[in-house]
């Protein structure tokens, strides 16, 4: 049935290597795991020589979370095996990055423009909807 | 690897021994298996996004107290835990491979590795956390700014550090659970490897035990910068 249901969603059902089937695992070499595993320390460096050297503040952050990301990526990738496994885990993982994204566009909306309705109306401090008025101007 | 393990049951027919009944095929077995799994993991991040998000709101309207509050983690600590995690997502994903090469050692001792990493990740985050409680860095109303001062820690932090210490501890705390409850299902893999369940046909349990640990490394991917290298 979810041969059926996955064939329906996506039209290649094999996963990404061809044309192999049965249970048999796709073996990845092992100078993989130990690439990706260096890249990730290398990247860990790279993250806090970023911080230690202290970019201006909206660069600072955003490099941070590229590297994070680029990180995150290749955990799921090739330690989660996502670039080789069934194509319908992918989309699952990526349906709940969508509604992350979702989540957080939403409420960032809401929360940053419920000043302009109201001033009174914030369930924070007042230095906080100074701090909030000054990060808006930026 | 090509050699299928099967036995005759009482009604004549032929199929892996692992095969429960009510799947088809050792393939279909698995998938679903891994289907279950990755649905758990999409919950795991929108269970995690609302932290994040907190995170997020919070930095916004308090910009000052993050940049002057994460002076007081130490980010050498920090860093340690995100080799030791990353570390055991190494030889979690080599343990996965040591099933799929039919390898009983290969997989024993790299889900020890993996165990004794997370440990010694327990154990920096033991290290980090009994400072906290002892200079009163602490959520809420429990912060006791005053105390910090007396031990010769700057807490005098303007905005909101007990909010940016709330945060930190709900949100190393969760992790940090969560690492834990790796750690036990880890210990029941190496019962079940010891008893020869676990093959490169039939490792499902292994291999999303091993897709729950990532999410965990994943995680503390994201918050090491964003909790210890705020600058």
């Amino acid at each position: 049935m979810f041969q059926k249901l996955r064939s329906l969603v996506l039209k290649s059902a094999s996963p990404a290597h061809g044309g192999e089937h049965g249970s048999q695992p796709h073996v990845l070499p092992l100078k993989t795991y130990f690439a990706v595993f260096g890249a990730l320390l290398v990247l860990t460096v790279l993250t806090v020589v970023v911080s230690v050297i202290g970019l201006p503040q909206p660069t600072a952050i955003i490099v941070a979370m590229v590297v994070a990301a680029v990180k995150a990526s290749l955990v799921v990738l090739w330690f989660m095996h996502l670039k080789y496994d069934d194509r319908f885990y992918s989309l699952i993982f990526i349906i709940s990055l969508f509604f992350l994204a979702l989540f957080f566009i939403f409420t960032s909306m809401d929360v940053l423009s419920r000043g302009q309705v109201n001033e009174e109306e914030s369930f924070f401090s007042q230095d906080g909807i100074q701090l909030r008025k000054d990060f808006m101007k930026k | 690897m090509g050699q299928q393990s099967s036995h005759s049951t009482a009604a004549g027919h032929n199929h892996p021994k692992y095969l429960a009944h009510h799947f088809e095929s050792m393939e279909q077995q698995n998938s679903s298996g891994k289907l279950g799994m990755w649905l758990f993991l999409g919950q795991e991040v929108l269970f995690f996004s609302g932290l994040f998000l907190m995170y997020v709101l919070a930095r916004m309207f308090y910009p000052d107290t993050f940049l002057a509050a994460h002076e007081l983690l130490d980010w050498k600590l920090g860093a340690l835990n995100t080799i030791f995690l990353l570390t055991s997502s190494l030889t979690m994903a080599l343990a996965v491979r040591g099933a799929q090469v039919n390898s009983q050692p290969q997989m024993y001792w790299n889900i020890v590795a993996t165990i004794v990493l997370g440990g010694a990740f327990m154990v920096v985050k033991y290290i980090e956390y009994s400072h906290k409680f002892h200079d009163g860095l602490l959520p809420g109303h429990f912060f006791d700014a005053a105390k910090a001062m007396h031990n010769g820690v700057p807490a005098n932090i303007p905005g909101a550090p007990a909010v940016f210490f709330a945060i930190y501890f709900i949100m190393t705390g969760t992790h940090g659970l969560h690492v834990l409850i790796g750690m036990g299902l880890m210990l029941w893999l190496l019962v079940r490897i010891k008893r020869g369940d676990f093959n490169s046909e039939n490792h499902v349990y292994l291999e999303n035990v091993g897709l729950y640990w990532h999410i965990v490394d994943l995680i503390w991917i994201f918050l090491f910068p964003l909790l210890y290298l705020v600058r």
